[in-house]
């Protein structure tokens, strides 16, 4: 969704551009003097002009500008929600399949998937969090703030795990 | 008479040694028989393509859909199971990808209205759709069904199972949220 999202952010940025380039030629060279006022025909602000430095500028610009819809899109809070559902699925899977390893204690096979569980568990709830505060600090409306367990459902069957992150070890 | 004994002990001997050589051997079978399985973990995986809309996609995705409202209104669990059941047997479309999560979806349903009571059923289900040979679709769907799969086999007793579905899905998961990070 991300990837898409940027995508077409590019591809609007471009579009603009281009068909402000195209509109701009098709009504002729507009040259802004300095120090005259501009006049109804004339178009306002600075002239951006087409030399290398002026076409790096615009193109930092540019760039500034994407900067800040990927930032847009980093805040989506439909992004949080899905990050946050993740994580309490696999938290609530990580609980399960821990209480399996207990049973095999000495197998490393489970105490590694075991291990390995846990770390996830504990990094996609801090996605989760980064997320939400992310959001709030955008001002948009924070829909998945709190504890993750709270607000998704679980993959599984069983009913909704504990909300508290698995431990490591 | 001395070498009839001598003969008596030979043959003592080597009774003795061949049934001390037999019961080490049935130890040895028994102590492998005995060793836990260790969980299969192992994720391939792949991505979903949009297909081309066609009218026999389009008529598989309305079908499936209808078994998932029949399920949605029936009335009790047997009714909700042959809706699902239905859903499933339903022949999906060729160069469809879509069809494979579909399909993983109306499996998860179908197992999780099962359990926890006929999990050897949702087992025999899920299992061949999922087995760690098989390459699964990056989607949230994989991973439900993965989770649902687990129970099963927790249910069974089959712990091997349970854990190796349990670390799939949370693998298939964790695909899913790098997807989404900022």
């Amino acid at each position: 969704v991300r990837t898409t999202t940027k995508l077409a952010a590019v591809l609007a940025l471009f579009a603009t551009v281009g068909i402000a380039g195209c509109a701009k030629s098709m009504a002729g060279p507009a040259v802004v003097s300095p120090g005259s006022e501009p006049t109804a025909d004339e178009p306002e602000g600075l002239a951006e002009g087409d030399s290398a430095a002026e076409l790096d500028a615009r193109k930092d610009k540019l760039v500034e500008q994407l900067k800040d819809v990927e930032q847009m899109a980093d805040t989506d809070p439909q992004v949080c929600e899905d990050l946050c559902s993740l994580a309490t699925s696999i938290c609530g899977m990580t609980l399960k399949l821990c209480s399996i390893a207990d049973d095999h204690a000495g197998n490393d096979d489970y105490q590694n998937l075991c291990r390995e569980a846990k770390r996830d568990c504990r990094e996609a709830q801090e996605d989760c969090v980064a997320c939400a505060e992310s959001l709030a600090s955008s001002g948009a409306s924070a829909t998945c703030e709190g504890a993750p367990a709270e607000k998704a459902e679980p993959v599984s069957s069983e009913p909704a795990p504990a909300s508290e992150p698995a431990k490591d070890e | 008479v001395s070498a009839l004994a001598k003969l008596a002990r030979r043959v003592l001997l080597v009774a003795a040694v061949v049934t001390v050589s037999l019961s080490a051997s049935a130890c040895q079978e028994e102590h492998a028989t005995t060793e836990e399985a260790s969980p299969d973990a192992r994720l391939l995986t792949h991505a979903v393509m949009d297909s081309t809309p066609t009218a026999e996609g389009l008529e598989y995705v309305r079908s499936v859909a209808q078994a998932h409202q029949r399920a949605d209104d029936a009335g009790d669990r047997s009714a909700k199971v042959k809706a699902l059941e239905d859903g499933l047997a339903i022949q999906a479309p060729a160069n469809l990808g879509e069809a494979e999560i579909l399909r993983l979806e109306l499996a998860a349903r179908l197992g999780e209205t099962l359990l926890p009571d006929r999990a050897r059923e949702a087992r025999q289900v899920l299992a061949p759709m999922l087995s760690p040979d098989r390459s699964l679709p990056i989607d949230r769907a994989s991973a439900q069904a993965l989770g649902t799969l687990g129970d099963a086999a927790l249910a069974e007793g089959d712990d091997a199972l349970a854990a190796g579905s349990y670390a799939r899905a949370i693998r298939m998961m964790n695909m899913l949220r790098e997807e989404l990070k900022p």
